[in-house]
């Protein structure tokens, strides 16, 4: 196929030679030009056959391209269902036999009189929970993107300070060069669902935070670019290796270099989810030691 | 500290009587054991035909009744139940973390529900509250359309609220947590808890926004937080709805 550029030039160059044509044959150059007969004729009508051929394929071209786009999405969008359908058939079959563990486990704890018997049982316990607990976020995750949000206009100061607030209650929150950036003046309202956006910078927050060391920098920034909020965390942390970048929004993966620190490989991917229900836009950019840097991009209205 | 052995329910000679009505051989095993080490006396049936069949001869104080079974399932078994005036106690076990299947559980007659899979002490905590609360014979709050306390009166179905018959404007998060509370009366309600049930995240935005909600209802309800009639918060575990709570005539 020719290449777009190639159409785009054709399609001014054909007109552009069939015009000069037209007012050579109209003005007075022709005679002091020295024409066959009718061969300006001919230039004209290629020229604009040029032009026309040119169009059309332009037009093809872009049908073409249109339907590409939309069966790509398709198949994005049936391979999202199915992973939905998957989370969800994975939790039902799951639920019976954690039910019973629980319950067997609690009774255990009741009747055991040993003591390393009963830290045994404790420590079951809790994997058990965890296990529960993974599951119930796996399966939050795969509904977030169908449940309905409960828009409302969300006032960008008082959400950060209460982003902050959440932050300041952190241990870790005084060893870290935190700040907040926000444009002078008032910002406009940004229509969401309130509780879903402080979930995502929350989660933003706590990965900037776990994943830097003391001393280094945490920033939050809030800025209004063309009809779109963007909401920045910028740190200087350990960064994300350049093969992991575009894996560390999947569910249950974690980078590399974080084998130290605990987290479940689901916050990054619950701030995907919710962004992506607001039909807004997650970037990242990370330099490995250097740090991290997450865009959210949601349009205002 | 809280005991981690569960006391047996106060104030009553006989065990309370619980019927636990699920197909997983499993299920039915542990929690029987574990609801018999914790003071109560358990009878098992494997799906609601069977529950329906023997409930005549062994007239249980409450039922937990799972919400997918084979051969009756628990929603239908509950509405054949409720259908027949019958308005013994019922926990749903369900499957479904959605608001909306929740809310229908309810309207259904349940008196509460737990989502599988669940920390069986939870279980014992919601088992002791709708034992506490329940009038034998009359349907439960839980099922009502409408409720009152004083001057407070909600509408569940069009979600509206009321105080003195004048309309009462709140978002729809303070409505759903208003519900819980009375529906939940005299019941400490931890923040962690109606998180879980109103928002559907567990400990993950913190209990913050819990607090932002109930500070925007006793606004609303002009509920002065250190003279309630209604909502109480009681330190370090949560909130706690204080006024009597009726069923309201339609």
């Amino acid at each position: 196929m020719i290449s777009r550029r190639w159409l785009w030039l054709l399609l001014p160059a054909g007109l552009a030679l069939a015009g000069v044509m037209l007012l050579v044959r109209v003005s007075y150059v022709r005679s002091i030009l020295v024409f066959p007969d009718d061969l300006d004729v001919l230039i004209i009508i290629s020229g604009l056959t040029l032009a026309i051929v040119a169009a059309l394929m332009l037009i093809l071209a872009l049908v073409l391209d249109h339907r590409h786009q939309r069966r790509l999405e398709q198949m994005r969008q049936a391979a999202l269902d199915e992973h939905a359908r998957f989370l969800r058939r994975l939790d039902h079959q799951l639920k019976n036999p954690l039910t019973a563990l629980h319950a067997g486990l609690a009774s255990l704890a009741l009747t055991l009189n040993d003591a390393d018997q009963r830290q045994t049982v404790r420590t079951l316990e809790l994997e058990a929970q965890r296990l529960s607990r993974l599951i119930f976020n796996l399966r939050k995750l795969a509904d977030l993107a169908a449940i309905p949000l409960d828009l409302e206009p969300v006032d960008l100061a008082a959400f950060v300070s209460e982003v902050v607030e959440l932050a300041r209650d952190r241990p870790d929150f005084a060893a870290r060069q935190f700040a907040v950036e926000l444009p002078p003046g008032p910002l406009p309202p940004l229509l969401g669902d309130r509780d879903l956006l402080l979930l995502a910078v929350h989660n933003l927050l706590d990965n900037a935070f776990k994943y830097t060391r003391p001393g280094d920098r945490i920033t939050l920034s809030v800025e209004v670019v063309e009809g779109d909020v963007l909401i920045r965390v910028q740190d200087t942390g350990i960064g994300i290796p350049q093969a992991d970048l575009p894996l560390v929004g999947e569910e249950l993966y974690r980078g590399g270099n974080t084998e130290h620190i605990p987290g479940d490989g689901i916050g990054l991917a619950v701030v995907n989810a919710v962004i992506a229900h607001h039909d807004g836009t997650v970037s990242l950019n990370s330099t490995l030691g250097q740090g991290t840097t997450v865009t959210l991009r949601l349009p205002l209205e | 500290m809280k005991s981690r052995y569960p006391s047996p329910a106060p104030g009553s000679q006989a065990k309370p009587h619980i019927l636990l009505v699920d197909d997983e051989a499993s299920i039915t095993s542990t929690l029987t054991t574990f609801l018999q080490l914790s003071g109560f006396e358990v009878s098992v049936a494997q799906n609601g035909e069977q529950a329906l069949e023997t409930l005549e001869q062994l007239r249980p104080d409450l039922i937990v009744l799972d919400v997918l079974m084979p051969r009756l399932d628990g929603r239908e078994t509950l509405r054949r139940l409720r259908g027949r005036g019958d308005w013994t106690p019922v926990i749903l076990l369900t499957q479904i973390s959605g608001t909306a299947e929740r809310i229908m559980a309810l309207e259904e007659g349940a008196d509460d529900y737990l989502n599988k899979p669940f920390d069986p002490q939870e279980l014992v905590v919601r088992i002791r509250a709708v034992l506490r609360r329940a009038r034998p014979g009359i349907r439960t709050l839980s099922s009502a359309r409408r409720l009152t306390s004083g001057r407070l009166m909600i509408d569940r179905t069009s979600r509206r609220v009321f105080v003195d018959g004048a309309e009462i404007p709140l978002t729809p998060k303070a409505f759903a947590i208003l519900e819980y509370l009375m529906t939940h009366p005299d019941e400490v309600i931890t923040r962690e808890r109606l998180l879980s049930e109103i928002w559907g995240w567990e400990r993950v935005v913190g209990e913050r926004v819990v607090d932002t909600r109930i500070t925007e209802l006793r606004k609303a309800l002009a509920d002065d937080p250190a003279h309630p009639r209604y909502v109480e918060t009681v330190a370090g575990q949560g909130y706690r709805f204080i006024g009597d709570v009726d069923e309201a005539p339609t």
